[in-house]
């Protein structure tokens, strides 16, 4: 039974959410739960009651809504049952209210099982852009994450994240050993849709030749274009005004022509007497 | 004139005032042809705004109050999460699915716009946000631009949006500046490759564009609507812009 407490840990990597969040009142926060431990079929419990059972390497829930509070997380074989032995476990894992936050069930860099949350940055993306978010959860060291050739994450290490808002569109990444051209992932298609986070986990063993890439995406951020600039000439709005004087001058020039046109005519009747 | 079956007293004061009954005569007359002229010269948008107006409130509305769509406000608090593809999973044991991408829209893309009634026929392109953060329009006003981050025509929820320019530099005057004289009822067509899709105008509003609410015309959540839009009011010549922007909203027809 190996089981590893990460308790301080965890609070500390959420300590920047709770900051962040500050909720006046009790609020759920959305937790999802992905598996990037190579090989174990897993259950997980959170205080004691089965939340997932048979939940396979490389799979991701849905976001679940949690009460804010502190939870003791606690992942076993699976069907070892809920006194079974833990793979891992962290007690008083801090979720606060409003904050969107996956927790990886991961290799440390020393290929320990290992639990890390990681707080969801789902703040409101500029009409156009996209959110990349890359995390290394792998038994690896260091890592450069590229797009299209280029560095665009240096040094990544286990087990943080980098990232940033792009042009949306589809890049070509890959995961080279930090300073190196030495491909560990990849190269992988990765579609950033507009307004989403796209976030890009590295997993598994460099040691046993198994790293992969996970993909989580969090959408719902996206905002309108500041405007729409439909008109450039101004020769519409000319030819309203055009159009306006023409309007008018036809209107004072009937009036002109109905008011003199009495004016003769009676001066005519008057004559006539 | 009354004058001639008015023998007596009466007589001399309508001779007395025969001039100033001239006057009004004459005055009456040019007010009924001013008036006759204006009408007949009026601007067939005349009678809307009042009604137009309402419709733009309403369409600013609804993606928020309708309560068939129960989309929760990006960003806002207590609502759960923005990124939550189903609020309704509850504590209960979450769906799981392989941490890989999901395949994008399929749904093909617009590329043609008819409005019959006005003798609009224009080609539809694909266009996203300029660098200054407004939507990019197509250059030419022959042309209109969907944008290709919004919901497509045939999608169930959100606003499609398209828009050309009115005018342009040393092009003149585009086809789009007659939608505002579309009305109530009147039927827009969108192709999309081999489907064709028809909307009906629900209403046809100018709005300043310091008001214009952005997220209600680019909503993708809320009711399946289309907006055509292009620019109107006054020009500003030293910018070079419109102060108005015309919104034509639709919905599908069956």
């Amino acid at each position: 039974m190996k089981s590893l407490r990460i308790a301080a840990a965890t609070t500390l990597a959420l300590a920047p959410a709770a900051f962040l969040a500050a909720p006046a009142h009790a609020a759920d926060a959305t937790v999802s739960i992905l598996h990037a431990v190579p090989g174990a079929t897993v259950d997980v419990y959170a205080n004691g009651k089965a939340l997932l059972t048979d939940f396979k390497p490389g799979t991701l829930t849905d976001p679940l809504m949690l009460p804010e509070g502190t939870y003791d997380l606690k992942v076993t074989q699976a069907g070892a049952g809920a006194g079974g032995a833990a793979v891992i476990e962290a007690n008083d894992v801090k979720v606060p209210g409003g904050a969107n936050v996956t927790v990886v069930a991961h290799l440390s860099e020393a290929g320990k099982p290992v639990l890390t949350p990681f707080v969801n940055d789902t703040s409101t993306i500029d009409a156009g852009k996209a959110r990349i978010t890359v995390r290394h959860t792998a038994a690896a060291p260091a890592v450069d994450v590229r797009a299209n050739g280029t560095v665009a994450f240096k040094n990544l290490t286990n087990p943080n994240e980098a990232k940033a808002d792009l042009p949306a569109g589809t890049i070509s990444a890959d995961v080279v050993l930090a300073g190196t051209d030495t491909v560990a992932i990849g190269p992988a298609d990765l579609d950033l849709k507009e307004g989403t986070n796209t976030i890009v986990y590295a997993w598994g063993s460099a040691a046993d030749k198994n790293l992969e890439l996970a993909v989580q995406t969090l959408s719902g951020m996206h905002s309108a274009p500041g405007g729409v600039p439909a008109g450039a000439g101004g020769q519409a709005a000319a030819a309203r005004e055009s159009s306006d004087v023409a309007r008018y001058a036809a209107v004072i020039g009937a009036a002109a022509a109905a008011g003199g046109l009495v004016l003769v005519s009676r001066r005519r009747a008057a004559g006539v007497r | 004139m009354n004058r001639t079956v008015d023998p007596g007293p009466g007589r001399s004061r309508a001779r007395a005032s025969s001039p100033s009954r001239g006057v009004a005569a004459a005055l009456a007359a040019a007010l009924l042809a001013g008036v006759g002229v204006a009408w007949l010269t009026r601007d067939s948008d005349a009678a809307l705004p009042a009604a137009s107006v309402a419709g733009v409130t309403s369409t600013a509305a609804r993606p928020a109050g309708d309560p068939t769509t129960p989309a929760p406000q990006p960003g806002s608090p207590g609502s759960g999460s923005p990124a939550g593809t189903d609020g309704s999973a509850g504590p209960a044991r979450p769906a799981v699915h392989p941490a890989t991408q999901q395949a994008g829209a399929t749904a093909a893309v617009p590329d043609r716009l008819t409005i019959r009634r006005l003798g609009i026929d224009m080609r539809v392109v694909p266009v996203g946000v300029a660098r200054d953060g407004e939507m990019a329009l197509p250059e030419t006003p022959a042309q209109v631009g969907w944008y290709r981050y919004g919901p497509r025509p045939g999608d169930d929820a959100g606003s499609t949006v398209l828009a050309a320019h009115l005018d342009m530099p040393g092009y003149g005057i585009g086809p789009i500046a007659t939608v505002e004289e579309l009305r109530t009822g009147d039927v827009i067509t969108v192709r999309s490759g081999e489907v064709t899709r028809r909307y009906a105008v629900t209403s046809v509003a100018s709005v300043r564009k310091t008001t214009l609410d952005l997220a209600a015309l680019f909503a993708r959540d809320g009711p399946a609507l289309l907006h055509v839009v292009t620019c109107g009011g006054d020009f500003d010549r030293e910018r070079r812009r419109y102060d108005e922007n015309v919104v034509v909203t639709a919905e599908p027809l069956a």
